[in-house]
């Protein structure tokens, strides 16, 4: 009941976040358009280079275009759900004394931090990747059945969930040390921007971190094996299921971290 | 701990760890074993210099920090432990953020207070055209706040925090930056409120005025201790015991009397010092009046203002605990 009416408080909080940010559609709809193009034009670089060497450590271009759409998309959905957790953002949020506020709340301060500050632009990214990956997977002869497309969506999504899991670590880092913890952006966005890449090209120690602590290389890598048909020669096991369960584990220990790290702050404050 | 003690403090200690993490010598005392009880309907002013440990009692009672030692209850529960039951029977508003919406119309924050706290609609309603008639608040519902000015700000703050009708109101420098006009509008509501609500109201300021105007009961801390608890005629009669006569003289002699010193001369014009406890008005005009010719006359009695400055420089010192809790 309690928790009914709480969900429908961060409901409310989710809507009114999007009102915010919409606006003016006009507005929105060109903030969104311009976050897209310059994610295209990284894009563009990004195939034409691939294009040049004709293959990568095996892959030709649009196959790393695929990896490079998935990993985009979910990316983008990653941080439109929780980059107000990312540490800079988040330190400052608790800086300014608005964390108190949010403890002030009759609701749980994670629901509700990210309901209220849920950001529609980066969906922008998420259709981005989505475009790359339709003109990749045209291009290297996937077809779009019912399987590949649930196996698309579970890719985009577990590589979110671990985005945004790797957040809430980071949020809960910062209410220990109240510092910002920019060393965590070379975790976040540089694993996503490496796992764009086949797993080929890493030596096993990277591997090793995107499959087991950071694991991207499930799914962003393993994923895409599957979608273009290929056998893959380095790195994680192949069992499709290990993603989600690899996500579940992560995400349930960001939850534990941010417990933690709340009861900490609790102890001492800012 | 009487049945009517909306917050019950104990013993109340905080002590954080500065620089380095194991070293005890390094820890620093904010506040130091205070004891007292709020009742309800009481309204209080809780003042004391920057860094005297108000904010961190303040962080106590809304359970936004665990105390170090000492018990306290706020309403019958735990402030940490029961931090997000304590929230919905409790406002808070702090005088230098924001709680609302920023960037939407401000009726859609008291739209989210209403389903956050769990309002029906139709008392949500309500509670918001009245609230929206004391605070002045119909024109401004359509508009963005970020747009309003602090004092209207401010009031819509108010209104948002009294909104689920909380038993307790904390307020931290409600009326800092605001105008004259703006000042009397918060402290006329808050009056209101807390004479037909019966809302426990809670106030740490700098501003001694909003307590004068205000608080039944005044309570100062420094370096973490409760140095005064009781009323502000308490204080004053306590502690404010030097008076003031201003005499305009015909002649540009200076007075030196046995009874008073002087204080200050501004051309014709002399302010005369004695202490109410030892000496009284009309003794110290008659031997102003025997040894000097005399235009006008004022007797000065001693503000609130000038009492709690000269406790802050140690000019006056208050036993510590609860010594001079006159209406305690």
């Amino acid at each position: 009941m309690a928790d009914a009416a709480a969900a429908r408080a961060c409901a409310a909080a989710a809507r009114a976040a999007m009102r915010a940010q919409v606006g003016t559609r006009g507005w929105f709809a060109l903030r969104t358009l311009t976050a897209g193009f310059t994610q295209l034009a990284e894009v563009a670089g990004f195939v034409l280079l691939v294009d040049r060497f004709t293959s990568l450590a095996g892959w030709t271009g649009p196959e790393v275009a695929l990896l490079f759409g998935l990993g985009t998309a979910g990316q983008g959905l990653g941080q439109a759900l929780a980059k107000p957790l990312d540490a800079g953002e988040f330190a400052e949020t608790v800086r300014r004394g608005h964390f108190d506020q949010v403890l002030l709340r009759p609701v749980g301060p994670l629901p509700w931090l990210l309901a209220s500050a849920l950001d529609l632009r980066y969906l922008g990214r998420v259709l981005t990747g989505l475009a790359v990956l339709a003109w990749a997977a045209g291009r290297a002869g996937v077809a779009w059945t019912g399987p590949h497309l649930a196996l698309a969506a579970l890719s985009i999504t577990c590589c979110a969930a671990i985005l945004a899991s790797v957040f809430v670590l980071g949020a809960a880092l910062t209410l220990r040390t109240v510092e910002g913890t920019e060393l965590l952006n070379v975790v976040t966005f540089g694993g996503v921007f490496l796992t764009s890449f086949p797993m080929e090209i890493y030596g096993p120690v990277l591997r090793f971190v995107f499959t087991w602590v950071l694991p991207f290389a499930l799914a962003v890598y393993v994923p895409a094996l599957a979608l273009l048909g290929r056998a893959g020669t380095a790195g994680p096991p192949r069992a499709l299921l290990l993603a989600p369960v690899a996500t579940v584990a992560l995400a349930a220990a960001a939850g534990l971290g941010w417990r933690a790290g709340v009861r900490r702050y609790l102890g001492t404050g800012s | 701990m009487t049945a009517a003690a909306v917050v019950d403090a104990e013993g109340l200690t905080k002590r954080f760890r500065r620089g380095g993490r194991r070293d005890r010598r390094a820890e620093v005392t904010a506040v130091d074993g205070i004891s007292f009880q709020v009742r309800a309907g009481e309204f209080i002013g809780y003042a004391g210099p920057n860094g005297a440990g108000k904010s961190t009692t303040v962080k106590m009672m809304t359970g936004i920090l665990l105390p170090t030692a000492g018990r306290i209850t706020v309403d019958g529960l735990v402030p940490v432990r029961q931090r997000r039951q304590l929230a919905r029977r409790m406002g808070v508003v702090f005088g230098q953020r924001t709680a609302l919406l920023w960037d939407l119309p401000l009726g859609d924050s008291f739209d989210l207070v209403g389903r956050l706290y769990a309002i029906p609609a139709a008392e949500r309603r309500a509670r918001q055209r009245r609230l929206a008639e004391l605070l002045e608040l119909g024109p401004l519902l359509a508009r963005p706040v970020r747009t309003l000015s602090l004092g209207q700000r401010m009031r819509a703050e108010l209104a948002a925090a009294v909104l689920p009708r909380p038993r307790l109101l904390f307020l931290d420098e409600p009326t800092i930056g605001l105008d004259v006009v703006a000042k009397g509008a918060v402290r006329a509501f808050l009056r209101e409120l807390n004479a037909t609500e019966g809302t426990t109201v809670i106030l740490t300021t700098h501003d001694l005025d909003d307590i004068a105007r205000l608080c039944s009961r005044l309570m100062i801390i420094d370096t973490g201790r409760l140095i005064y608890d009781g009323t502000v005629e308490g204080l004053l009669a306590t502690f404010g015991t030097t008076r003031v006569l201003v005499a305009d003289l015909a002649g540009d002699d200076r007075p030196e009397l046995r009874r008073a010193r002087l204080v200050r001369a501004q051309g014709r014009r002399c302010w005369l010092a004695f202490d109410r406890e030892h000496v009284s008005a009309p003794e110290v005009i008659a031997e102003l009046l025997a040894r000097h010719e005399v235009r006008d006359l004022a007797l000065e009695e001693p503000g609130i203002e000038d009492v709690v400055r000269r406790i802050y420089r140690g000019e006056v010192a208050p036993r510590p605990g609860r010594a001079g809790a006159a209406g305690g």
